[in-house]
């Protein structure tokens, strides 16, 4: 099976995304302003999965908002296969804390909006990707149903749906399972969990930012621990275990406690 | 000369808002005690609602000639001040009671019952819960309770109702003789010193009032969609000229009356309405034309109005009625067409809103009444167009502050999915923006349609002094007009019932179906 193989994935260091020298700073109000990077550097690895940790409000959500193209930095620059990324690219997707769905369009046209703009789909190939991805989250029998008739779990798998119905190679994941069911949570983690370690699929890599350090251990080849604001890179922890994870050994612990001494 | 000029005009202005603020006093007196009832009470809620449903959509400026004879007939001293003051009561007091009953409903239950446990009087529950509780809403409606209310000022100043002239010294009355006497340095002048006063009044009156009691409020607001600016750092600070400038207008929300809409919709019906709407239209008739009873008898009375039908005849109503429809439509599709690409460009422009949107606010607050003596000679010839001109500088706003609240309101978070899948332009307007805004675009054309019926009262046809200024074609408005002039009780009674059943079954049938579909057609789940 692919799945006992895979601690002897090959690791590749070279980087997929990367933010050079990032600076970012908000203005509050008058007089008030908030620098949330002074030259922060990230590399985000091909076919890994790259976990973020840090004190709250330490600028988590704004780093994945910058390497998505959605902010700009102030001074700095976020690359994507070694090319400048000016503005946000199906390439790679986001996926933030809030489940923004639009309520006046069911499930399926929720999930279509990310291949809206996609010139070379016919409307009948989009529906027909569109429901492949619904299918592989479970909710196949939900196309045309309203967000409002939703749980919260059903919705984060139909913005999951949503973000990689464009065969994004980066998978940029802010808080996803927070919020939602633990069980929910649980089968949503190993969903995401196999459809990374699927090489066949998008996504290549995946960024996980989540204050569950668990999470983080069970799931990341490398966590960055970030400082307090203005963030820098605190420490890289390697998580050499093997996969699956199991919670229950010591050596999973070790990294936990580690992780959480660092933030600490 | 000029300083001559400036003087009255200020001294007109000080009188004017003495009115306003009388009537203004008035109003949260009423608003406190009805709505405080309808809210605490249910049995008083089902009979109130409804009736403040239809009362505010009754046409001011029809009633007002019946409210001055009766007060008149009363007292011939301060008959006329007190009508004017109560003309301006009943365009300022709906709006707050909807805001005091909506504040005391949203109070949440663990207050009330805190104030049970700990043994509260009634009296102390009032004073200590449920009037602080109301304070942040009637602050806000004070802003556009005070707009509506210029708007009719300048119409209970001067009028003339059968041998009855009445002209009172303030705002109206003062362009009005600049007007007549061709003064265009005393229009000009007190036309600044109003918009001068309108300013000053919200930055030194509302906005820290509003300010103040945003400590009463239940829920917290973001700080980003926080509408108030804190004036009370203007106050302190030394630099006060320096520091002016910083100062954020409040979010265009305020110009907005606030009706509970979706509410209203599911539970007042239509034919209900309508009978209340034509029991309150006689009701009032009566009650001041009681001074009238000592010398006619009702049945004389009672036939004189059936008797109207008869002599205008039911083809000239319809007549009247379709040529105003058509007015108010056109006025109505003018104000969207318009409103909708500007809103969206300043929703999303935010630089551009910085300076738009004070120079739209201010304009909006100028009372188009105050023009209309200018307007009158400016298009002698031009009938139907000054007249839309009227209409329009009476209703537009509402349309376009309605339109832009509702664009701003849409959470970054949803233009984030739009920058992220790259879908911009026309398309993101479809998908996102006109979805966003269609429910408060709705209930900003229903509150310009009823402005846009109120004006026509004054638009189709007007007289200052000697000058008539009237449009040639039918109407209901000049209907009403002329026979306010002639003092014909009774063709007025009949008109003004007629334009409040055309009125209420535009709101029921047309707009009100039309935000229930918008809202369940958007899977809204309560819209508001």
């Amino acid at each position: 099976m692919v799945v006992e193989e895979t601690v002897g994935r090959l690791r590749i260091t070279e980087s997929i995304l990367e933010g050079r020298e990032l600076h970012v700073r908000f203005n509050l109000r008058r007089g008030l302003v908030i620098s949330v990077f002074e030259g922060l550097s990230i590399q985000v690895r091909y076919a890994e999965f790259l976990g973020i940790a840090g004190p709250v409000g330490c600028g988590k959500t704004t780093l994945l908002k910058v390497l998505a193209g959605l902010l700009k930095p102030e001074r700095g620059e976020v690359y994507y296969k070694n090319q400048r990324l000016e503005k946000p690219t199906p390439a790679i997707s986001l996926v933030l804390p809030t489940t923004t769905l639009f309520p006046w369009y069911t499930v399926l046209e929720n999930v279509m909006l990310a291949l809206y703009s996609d010139k070379s789909l016919t409307r009948e190939d989009k529906i027909e990707r569109c429901r492949a991805f619904l299918d592989m989250v479970g909710l196949s029998a939900f196309d045309s149903a309203y967000p409002s008739e939703l749980s919260d779990g059903m919705k984060k798998k139909v913005i999951l749906a949503r973000a990689l119905v464009t065969h994004p190679d980066v998978l940029l994941l802010d808080e996803p399972f927070d919020n939602i069911d633990p069980l929910a949570a649980v089968a949503l983690r190993s969903e995401i969990e196999n459809m990374w370690m699927n090489e066949s699929m998008s996504p290549s890599s995946v960024v996980l930012v989540s204050h569950d350090i668990e999470e983080l251990v069970e799931l990341c080849d490398r966590v960055v621990v970030l400082t307090e604001r203005p963030a820098r890179v605190k420490e890289v922890v390697e998580i050499n275990l093997q996969r699956p994870r199991d919670k229950r050994r010591r050596e999973f612990y070790d990294y936990v406690d580690k992780i959480f001494t660092l933030l600490s | 000369m000029v300083l001559e000029e400036l003087a009255i005009a200020w001294a007109a202005v000080g009188v004017s808002w003495l009115r306003m603020a009388a009537a203004l006093f008035l109003s949260v007196g009423f608003s406190l005690l009805v709505g405080g009832v309808a809210a605490l009470n249910k049995r008083a809620e089902k009979i109130i609602i409804p009736l403040l449903d239809v009362l505010q959509s009754i046409p001011i400026l029809g009633f007002f000639p019946l409210a001055l004879y009766g007060f008149y007939t009363l007292s011939p001293a301060i008959g006329a001040e007190a009508a004017a003051i109560f003309l301006i009561f009943t365009s300022q007091v709906w709006n707050l009671t909807f805001a005091v009953y909506e504040s005391i409903k949203v109070i949440p239950a663990e207050f009330i019952e805190t104030s049970k446990a700990l043994g509260l009087s009634p009296w102390a529950r009032a004073t200590k819960l449920y009037i602080p509780s109301t304070l942040p809403r009637i602050f806000v409606g004070f802003v556009s309770s005070w707009s509506n209310g210029l708007y009719f000022l300048v119409a209970s100043e001067i009028i003339d109702f059968g041998e009855l002239d009445v002209k009172l010294f303030g705002l109206g009355s003062t362009m009005a003789s600049f007007a007549s006497a061709g003064n265009v340095t005393g229009m000009a002048v007190t036309l600044a010193v109003l918009v001068a006063a309108i300013i000053l009044t919200d930055l030194f009156v509302f906005l820290p009032l509003i300010h103040y009691s945003g400590r009463f409020k239940f829920e917290a607001t973001a700080v980003e969609d926080s509408p108030i600016i804190p004036l009370s750092s203007v106050f302190k600070g030394r630099k006060l000229v320096g520091r002016l400038p910083r100062i954020r207008f409040p979010s265009p929300e305020f110009m907005l009356p606030r009706i509970p809409l979706g509410w209203l919709t599911k539970r007042v019906r239509f034919v209900k309405t309508l009978l209340y709407a034509l029991a309150i239209t006689l009701l009032a008739y009566l009650i001041f034309l009681l001074p009238l009873l000592r010398e006619i008898p009702l049945q004389k009375l009672l036939y004189g109005f059936l008797e109207r039908i008869y002599t205008i005849g039911p083809y000239n109503i319809i007549l009247d009625v379709a040529f105003s429809l058509a007015r108010v439509a056109t006025a109505v599709l003018f104000a969207v067409a318009w409103s909708i690409p500007l809103a969206i460009y300043l929703a999303t422009n935010r630089r551009a809103a910085l300076f738009t949107i004070p120079i739209i606010q201010v304009a909006a607050s100028i009372p188009a009444t105050i023009t209309y003596p200018i307007f009158a000679s400016l298009l002698q010839g031009y009938d139907e167009l000054r007249t839309f001109i009227l209409i329009i500088m009476g209703m537009q706003w509402y349309v376009f502050f309605a339109a832009y609240a509702g664009m701003r309101r849409v959470p970054s978070e949803e233009r984030e999915v739009l920058e992220l899948y790259n879908i911009r332009g026309l398309a993101g307007l479809k998908v996102l923006y006109l979805p966003r805004g269609i429910p408060s675009i709705i209930s900003g054309c229903i509150a310009a349609t009823g402005g846009a019926w109120n004006t026509l009262v004054v638009a189709e046809r007007m007289k200052i002094g000697g000058v008539v200024a009237g449009v040639k074609t039918p109407g209901l408005g000049k209907a009403i007009s002329v026979a306010t002039e002639m003092g014909d009780i009774y063709s007025l009674a009949l008109l003004v019932a007629v334009m409040v059943i055309v009125i209420i079954s535009i709101n029921k049938v047309f707009w009100r179906k039309l935000y229930e579909l918008a809202t369940s057609k958007l899977r809204f789940p309560e819209a508001t």
